[in-house]
């Protein structure tokens, strides 16, 4: 994609949206006209009676049931209420779309070879209804299915976070009742010091003159330790509700510039990139061939080298895309990066403020998890002087830091009339300045390099995800009603898949075959290394990597089945759920295009295809 | 049928009013081939018949001789290797055309956890039947096939021969214009042998093609108008079975008993034209059939209690010959119109047999002007008279309507 114009990949992405669209549009007209049908409602309703009939419906709900109320009583998180709602969001969320997974595949192939092996299925197509339709009845009566599971068992899981966390304040505050009030104290302050309470909520203080209330000895007059006490036991349950039950999105990172100082600014990190990279290149490509034009062998047998193989030069242009990612994250003592967010597209709650989310690393190897690494924040509107004042904090790396930030201020003038600046500027954008304040002691190892993740090392692009500003999107519950339907889209998939596989195969053949088919779908790792290395040998010869036979069809096939799953494997939601990272319309719109407008109408089309053109009176003999 | 004609369903209705053939079977060849496509089995080859509107016909042969196969090939179950099927003007895998078929397999290929009402309401549901007719329906032709009583149990509890009757009530949803039962008689009493007989002839009566496959020749023999005979995949015989059956060279007189003088002066007569070793007298002995059904009919007038199937229910009446059904009026009137000569008898009766179902074919009867009592045996009578075409037409339009 480097190499395409913008225009180009612009217009590519663009067209790409609108098929997909169309598909989708196709998909749900055809699912909504086969509702309309009566006779493909009879296939599907057939398909409801089958589970309740065979007892199938009354063994999942129970097993649901039972994995989604009893594993969270197992289970043991970090003690935290942000870990134990995680914890059980997790689990019982990956479990239930495992347990519904597998018996969605179970369900399709058996339904239809079922219907193939006993004949009935013979009564049925010498009825006036079309193949494809009996195909879609019974992927309709499957997922009708899935429906009601996936609402019982999100109901439960739901039930249960809520009930949760409606008793934490109780809970916690029965825990602080063993405590010293000198430790209620101390914990007081320790949740101010990390920006979990304000001053007046744990100290005194005089509203008229705006004062902290001082003892005789010039002390600060704590609250009184009860009051610290209920104030303590709701902080779990306001930290549960900020982070993880809540739809935070993310703002779009436009660019990340280097920080010299205050405000000297390098490059931006896309320019830089770009320019520094491509000098790079042709330098070290120039270096190599220089060297390979001073081989002994190369002289010896009378070649001269006039220029890099292809695909030599192309190594080196990862190897350099790479090092410059590298360098670019990392950030040495008293330099920073400034990071450049754009406003939200439509309307959002200001009020509710914006997150910066974020993480960071040790430059070096090894790192002791109790250290502490200093850095400053100071974000603006504008880069410079119109913001908050800069904080300095102590953070811990590998860990998530969350830092709310204002996203507007609002200030009454003498007339009453109520002023607001928003941290958006006039063209839209904030920025966010992280400032490394180590300082390394002379003479030692450490150098006080903090490495800052905001590229994907994979492709050298900026990396969504790496340090996020999120904004209030909306509830929990609206979030989790969105993730829920991506896990129903993964099971309509699945759901069509048996059925496709069922259509040509006995049953356990085709139970065979889906397995296999998750099993490389969630081997995608090993396919990528392949068609990064270009290669199936893992060996080298004289610094070369070994070449094999199998390669032009296994990286080829490794190709086209990575570009496949890949899409459609990034679209999974529990994680998001579980970091209260929003799962946007556009998202759920996105996944549905790509599951099934793109491998649902794959395996449909196959599908039906395969199983109208079967001939139905011949059965395996297996079956 | 419940849905309005479309223009080609009149065109197809006009069609088998004449007497067209519904079915054409050409050149039909099934090679069944193994996996790596080397040929196993020549199950039909090279196979040619016509089916006429309103006739039943028979497929006829021993086990493995290509009967069930043709009709799967017919019904698109499978694809031929060569060779071509026409099924009311369309390819087999039509839907429109399978809107006027009805299919009995040759075993129970039904949903096993289903009850009977759940069968007929999912099967009625596949033509898109409106919910009000269907119960009708379902009502009636558990009604007719005896299992009124047991239609809460499922088909899985079912004996062989209930599942039969269930199989049989599924293919008739549809009131369809050709019915095609694949041995329809195996694994019934027979009581149930013997209303499935009754059953073809009177949808027979109501000018619907019937397609019969059977190995039971007696079956065959009592129902069918035209029949082929299979061997090894290929035709052997093909014709009505008047044609198939009579022995030009025999003759048979029936007569009610004669003293033994007058026997004696009839040999003396007889023997002046074929040697006496030629003739053969004997006392005619009812068959083992009507026998056990005047058995079975005896025991129904004494109210015997059975947890089966019940015997000598009527047809439903969707289903029967003078049933006030408008629509079906219509359509024959219709029919009638365009002048249907070679059109098959309406008022062709079933012999009257101890246990049969009542059938009430006697509206029929009355109106052909002859008295069922005095009619000589059905086989006789079905190839032997050739009725008029319009009188036919009068028989049937009057007991459409239930004039007597």
């Amino acid at each position: 994609m480097d190499s395409l114009p913008f225009e180009t990949v612009f217009l590519m992405s663009w067209v790409g949206a609108g098929l997909r669209g169309l598909l989708l549009a196709f998909l749900f007209g055809a699912i909504a006209w086969s509702l309309a049908n009566r006779r493909v409602r009879h296939v599907a309703a057939l398909t409801w009676k089958t589970a309740f009939r065979l007892r199938f419906i009354w063994v999942m709900i129970l097993l649901l049931v039972v994995i989604v109320g009893g594993l969270p009583a197992v289970l043991r998180d970090d003690g935290s209420a942000k870990g134990m709602a995680q914890i059980i969001l997790t689990y019982t969320l990956s479990m239930t779309t495992g347990i519904l997974g597998f018996a969605t595949l179970w369900l399709a192939v058996g339904s239809m070879a079922r219907d193939i092996g006993d004949c009935q299925m013979q009564m049925v197509a010498t009825k006036p209804i079309a193949r494809w339709q009996i195909w879609l009845g019974k992927w309709l009566g499957i997922m009708g299915l899935n429906l009601m599971l996936l609402g019982i068992a999100g109901s439960v899981v739901y039930g249960m976070m809520e009930y949760r966390a409606s008793k934490m304040d109780e809970a916690q505050y029965a825990m602080l009742q063993d405590r010293s009030d000198e430790e209620i104290i101390s914990l007081a302050v320790r949740s101010w010091q990390q920006g979990e309470l304000r001053i007046e909520q744990i100290v005194q203080v005089d509203v008229e003159k705006k004062e902290i209330l001082s003892d005789d000895q010039g002390r600060y007059i704590p609250r009184p330790v009860e009051e610290l006490k209920r104030l303590l036991a709701s902080l779990p349950r306001k930290k549960l509700r900020e982070q993880v039950l809540v739809s935070r999105a993310p703002l779009e990172l436009e660019d990340v510039l280097v920080l010299y100082g205050t405000n000297n600014l390098g490059v931006p990190y896309r320019d830089w990139r770009k320019s520094n990279r491509e000098d790079e290149e042709e330098k070290a490509a120039q270096h190599v061939l220089k060297l390979m034009q001073q081989n002994t062998i190369a002289q010896q047998q009378g070649e001269r080298i006039t220029a890099l193989p292809p695909e030599m030069r192309q190594k080196i242009k990862k190897d350099i895309q790479l090092q410059y990612s590298m360098l670019s994250q990392m950030v040495v003592p008293k330099t920073g990066r400034r990071l450049v967010f754009r406003r939200p597209r439509g309307s959002f709650n200001e009020d509710r403020g914006l997150v910066l989310r974020f993480q960071l690393e040790d430059s070096r190897m090894t790192f002791k998890s109790d250290r502490k690494y200093r850095m400053s924040l100071y974000y603006s509107r504008d880069g410079k002087e119109q913001g908050p004042p800069p904080q300095t904090r102590l953070y811990s790396a590998r860990t998530h830091i969350e830092e709310p930030l204002i996203a507007v201020a609002r200030m009454i003038t003498e007339g009453g009339v109520t002023n607001s600046i928003s941290i958006f500027g006039t063209n839209d954008l904030m920025y966010v300045d992280l400032f490394n304040d180590e300082t390394p002691q002379e003479g030692q190892e450490y150098m006080g390099v903090i490495r800052l993740p905001f590229v994907d090392d994979r492709t050298g692009d900026l990396n969504p995800r790496g340090i996020e500003v999120m904004y209030y999107e909306g509830g929990f519950l609206k979030n989790y009603m969105r993730a829920l339907a991506i896990v129903f889209a993964w099971l309509g998939v699945l759901a069509a898949l048996g059925l496709a596989a069922a259509s040509f195969m006995s049953f356990s053949m085709a139970v065979f075959a889906c397995t296999g088919i998750l099993l490389i779908s969630f081997c995608t790792g090993i396919m990528k290394d392949v068609v990064a290395d270009d290669t199936v040998m893992q060996t080298w010869t004289d610094g070369q990597r070994d070449a094999s036979i199998m390669d032009f069809f296994a990286v080829n096939s490794f190709r086209l089945m990575v570009s496949v799953i890949s899409p459609v494997k990034d679209y999974s939601p529990i994680e998001d759920l579980t970091d209260g990272r929003a799962i946007t319309w556009g998202q759920l719109a996105r996944a549905y295009s790509y599951i099934w407008g793109l491998s649902g109408l794959l395996i449909f089309a196959g599908g039906t295809l395969i199983f109208t053109r079967r001939q139905l009176a011949i059965i395996d003999s297996d079956e | 049928m419940v849905e309005t004609q479309t223009h080609e369903e009149t065109r197809d209705a006009g069609l088998d009013a004449n007497g067209e053939v519904v079915v054409r079977v050409s050149n039909l060849v099934k090679v069944f081939r193994d996996f790596w496509g080397r040929p196993k089995a020549r199950a039909v080859n090279d196979v040619s018949f016509e089916v006429r509107a309103g006739e039943v016909f028979g497929l006829l042969g021993p086990n493995g001789s290509g009967k069930s196969t043709t009709i799967k090939m017919m019904l698109g179950l499978l694809n031929p290797t060569k060779g071509f099927i026409d099924m009311f003007g369309h390819g087999p895998r039509d839907v429109k055309t399978k809107e006027r078929i009805g299919y009995l397999p040759e075993e129970s290929y039904l949903y096993k956890y289903l009850n009977s009402v759940e069968t007929l309401d999912f099967f009625g549901g596949l033509f898109a039947l409106d919910p009000k007719e269907k119960k009708i329906r379902t009502a009636q032709l558990l009604d007719m096939v005896g299992l009124t009583a047991t239609q809460m149990r499922t088909v899985g509890e079912f004996s062989k021969g209930m599942q039969r009757r269930i199989g049989l009530a599924q293919a008739l949803i549809n009131d369809p214009d050709l019915v095609i039962l694949d041995e329809p008689t195996s694994g019934l009493d027979p009581v149930g042998c013997r209303e499935i007989k009754d059953l073809i002839l009177n949808l027979k009566a109501r000018g619907k093609t019937v397609i019969l496959s059977s190995h039971l020749l007696a079956d065959v023999e009592d129902v069918c108008d035209r029949a082929v005979i299979y061997y090894g995949g290929k035709v052997q015989q093909y014709g009505t079975l008047e044609e198939l059956l009579t022995e030009r060279d025999t003759i048979r007189f029936t007569l009610p008993a004669l003293s033994e003088d007058a026997q004696q002066e009839v040999m003396e007569t007889i023997g002046k034209h074929v040697a006496k070793d030629k003739v053969r007298v004997e006392n005619p002995t009812q068959n083992l059939e009507s026998f056990f059904l005047g058995v079975v009919e005896n025991a129904i007038a004494k109210d015997e209690h059975t947890s089966g199937s019940t015997a000598g229910n009527e047809v439903a009446e969707f289903l029967r010959a003078d049933a006030p059904v408008p629509t079906q009026a219509d359509k024959m009137l219709e029919r009638l119109a365009d002048n249907e000569a070679a059109k098959p008898v309406a008022s062709k009766k079933s012999e009257p047999k101890p246990g049969q179902p009542v059938v009430d074919t006697a509206k029929l009867d009355a109106l052909s002007g002859e008295d069922p009592k005095k009619q000589p045996a059905p086989e006789v009578s079905r190839r032997d008279k050739k009725p008029n075409a319009l009188d036919e037409a009068d028989d049937k339009l009057s007991g459409l309507f239930g004039d007597d």
